[in-house]
């Protein structure tokens, strides 16, 4: 038998060495992605699940390269080959998804059409995804080998922020143009790089709708609580809210980062409620706003608007809330209500609204009509450009400017697209209303936020 | 800090004790980290939330039946797998649990989707007023519940012939044996505990918060902190642990010295200073507040 005080000091070695190990691994999770994979368990439960994945995409790549060819015979002179990382499994899988709806929407459509038109010849468009997990490292990888080993001519984003930066510098290595819709954050376009463009509306903008149509409700509110994630892009989000908001002539009375992924979020509610904030705004994930709203009822605390970057865009947001999400404020890249008259193949929301129903069975959010829009990018890119030389398609995406149904696409001198606005939306009686700007917007804003008390 | 933060602090506490107490005991006794102890806590979510929307049965009624499924999906865990391999070293079982957990999770994905899920009843959001703070009825109801559940264990262990049994072998596993122990019985009888504890723990949490099936992996670190602060494989301990690690991380989050902008707060740093707070624990005292020293 082991002595008592044996089985102590291996019990005591053993527990701080786990604790070291639990550690080190939680911080290698927080460091490696954007949306809360809070186990190292669940990074590797990816790994293996999607090289099955991975190889059904490849397999699948391949079937539509063949199928577009056979076609390119009889109708086209050539094919021009994008290829982008996508997160088709992994934490980001659902929204990944959309993007991957919007490109394979654009490429239809385009070859529907008799395909890009350069110097006369027509060429038809064929995709090549990858899995990379929702990794960012293995986009970057994914990148390189699409580039080097699959030959093709340009590259389409990834999802998220994250993954944007790494493939953005392989993009530059390489001198492949790479046109993006899915990461906002002005790191992505502060680096220097001269081969990506970002057709989305960068992090500043994600609350700065929704601060500029609250200053413009009456009676005008006076005072902002902002509370953030603290990743990368919700800080930046959070920042330019604050900046934005002190410009709008709001005083901002607590501003409090809070660790990603938190879904215990009462301490920083309870903060603001003393505050007496009368907006309370959220740079944060899907589920943290949630947790926001319901932290919010709980504390009967009533703020005359709650708005948040992200969250209320996406249908799961009233699922969970049921009525507690009516009267909540969301910025969007892109609503189907929006009303910009286009000169693209869809020119319109509505007409893009139904033909991705009518594709896909289900209505396209935000991150599809991103996706589209990198597509129409790299369209007219290429058709005022004439030639498929990486560089030359380069200067031209650098100093595009078209109207789309998306929105304008112009970049500015970093690559980002500074020139859309964002659009505000509203959940109203269970259903989400554009409602900001007004030129856009299919209704008014509810204003201001009734009690909890005195809600219906 | 306010008054709330006491509170929610409490309320987290409460939760957090019931996932530690399941975690304590599998390895007090089994002597195994059991990290697919977060995936047991999502599947009872899982459960509560199918049986609420499908069956439209009340979360807190389907309770003592998602604690039931668990503890029969432990019992055959524990009965066909682990007991397998139990006489191995650490090292194997760690990895085995940890095989387990990344399964779960994946089947957690596959079967449920990512798409956020909640439970919505009609008294979600309902507190009332104690002093300057809000009690939400339902996390008063689930503080309520750990502690019965705490009581119940805690008579089951020193009352019961099996409870006993089950306290004789984590004291001397040899001298268990030699009285007709069945250890391998005692082994599978814990682990079905310890899962049924994790199923309510996920029952309660469903209605917190949205959740995902990869949201529930920080429920073992969590756990495992609580274990650490109470000490192993005592139940008072997992007690205490879990209130004073839910009280620790609300006082935190809502500390605040100075006001309006210019404020130090402390509430991103939050997980990092539980953590130091731990490390500290174990230098200083490293069987736990409430553990006995070389007693497991």
């Amino acid at each position: 038998m082991i002595s008592k005080s044996r089985v102590g000091v291996r019990y005591r070695m053993f527990t701080l060495l786990a604790t070291l190990g639990l550690l080190l691994s939680m911080t290698l999770a927080a460091c490696g992605d954007n949306t809360a994979t809070p186990v190292p368990a669940t990074t590797t439960a990816a790994a293996t699940t999607s090289a099955a994945t991975t190889a059904a995409t490849t397999a699948s790549g391949a079937t539509s390269a063949a199928a577009t060819t056979a076609a390119a015979t009889g109708k086209f002179d050539g094919v021009i080959k994008f290829g982008a990382p996508l997160s088709l499994t992994g934490s980001l899988n659902n929204e990944s998804k959309q993007t991957q709806n919007g490109y394979e929407l654009w490429k239809e459509a385009v070859n529907n059409a008799g395909g890009i038109k350069i110097a006369g010849k027509a060429y038809s468009i064929d995709i090549t995804y990858y899995d990379d997990e929702s990794k960012q490292d293995k986009s970057a990888q994914l990148a390189e080998k699409l580039i080097k080993e699959d030959k093709v001519n340009f590259l389409l984003g990834p999802y998220g922020t994250n993954s944007t930066k790494t493939v953005s510098a392989i993009a530059e290595q390489y001198k492949i143009p790479m046109v993006e819709g899915n990461g906002a954050a002005e790191s992505i376009f502060s680096q220097g790089y001269k081969y990506t463009f970002g057709v989305l509306s960068p992090s500043s903008n994600y609350l700065a709708g929704v601060v500029d149509a609250l200053a413009a409700q009456s009676p005008k509110p006076k005072t902002v609580a902002i509370l953030s994630a603290n990743d990368n892009f919700s800080v930046e989000v959070a920042d330019a809210a604050k900046k934005v908001a002190e410009k709008n002539g709001f005083q901002v009375v607590v501003y409090e980062k809070y660790p990603n992924a938190e879904t215990n979020l009462t301490s920083q509610v309870a903060k603001v409620k003393d505050s007496n904030a009368e907006i309370l705004l959220n740079s944060g994930h899907l589920n943290e706003a949630i947790a926001v709203v319901k932290a919010a009822k709980e504390l009967k605390y009533s703020p005359v608007a709650m708005g948040f970057s992200v969250g209320p865009g996406l249908p799961e947001f009233a699922d969970n809330l049921k009525a507690d999400a009516n009267y909540v404020l969301g910025g969007s890249q892109w609503t189907s209500a929006v009303k910009y008259k286009g000169t693209d193949i869809f020119a319109s929301s509505q007409k893009y609204y139904d033909d991705y129903k009518k594709k896909f069975g289900v209505e396209p959010a935000y991150q599809a009509a991103d996706g589209t829009a990198c597509g129409l990018a790299f369209q007219y890119a290429l058709e005022k450009a004439g030639t498929l030389d990486p560089t030359k398609v380069r200067d031209t995406l650098a100093g595009l400017d078209i109207m789309t149904f998306y929105g304008q696409i112009k970049f500015d001198d970093r690559g980002a697209n500074i020139y859309k606005p964002m659009v505000v939306e509203q959940w109203q009686s269970g259903k989400k209303v554009t409602v900001w700007p007004n030129d856009v917007a299919e209704t008014k804003m509810l204003f201001p936020t009734p009690a909890w008390d005195k809600r219906s | 800090m306010s008054l709330q933060n006491v509170v929610s602090g409490l309320l987290l506490g409460g939760m957090l004790a019931l996932i530690g107490m399941g975690f304590s005991l599998v390895w007090g006794i089994l002597n195994i980290v059991n990290l697919a102890h977060a995936p047991t806590i999502m599947f009872g979510a899982y459960i509560t939330y199918y049986f609420y929307e499908g069956l439209h049965i009340d979360p807190f009624l389907a309770l003592p039946i998602t604690m039931g499924i668990l503890a029969i999906f432990g019992f055959l865990l524990q009965q066909f797998l682990i007991n397998r391999i139990i006489k191995s070293t650490l090292l194997i079982t760690f990895l085995l649990t940890f095989g387990l957990e990344v399964m779960f999770v994946n089947l957690g994905r596959l079967i449920f989707s990512g798409v956020p899920r909640t439970v919505k009843t009609d008294y979600d959001s309902a507190s009332f007023s104690f002093l300057s703070a809000e009690v939400s009825f339902k996390k008063l109801a689930g503080l309520g519940i750990a502690l019965i559940l705490t009581f119940l264990l805690y008579l089951f262990m020193s009352r019961t012939k099996i409870g006993n049994a089950i306290r004789a072998t984590s004291m001397d596993l040899n001298a268990a044996k030699l009285m007709g122990i069945n250890i391998a019985n005692i082994y599978t009888v814990t682990y079905a505990i310890s899962a049924a504890l994790a199923g309510a723990a996920g029952a309660l949490l469903s209605t917190w918060n949205s959740f995902t099936p990869d949201e529930f992996g920080k429920y073992n670190i969590r756990a495992f902190a609580v274990v650490v602060l109470g000490g192993l494989g005592s139940i008072p301990g997992a007690l205490i642990g879990g209130l004073a690690f839910g009280f620790i991380s609300e006082i935190i989050g809502g500390l605040t010295i100075g006001s309006g902008l210019d404020a130090f707060t402390l509430s991103p740093w939050k997980e990092g200073i539980l953590f130091l707070s731990l490390v500290l624990v174990l230098i200083i005292r490293p069987q736990g507040l409430m553990g006995k020293e070389g007693y497991r």
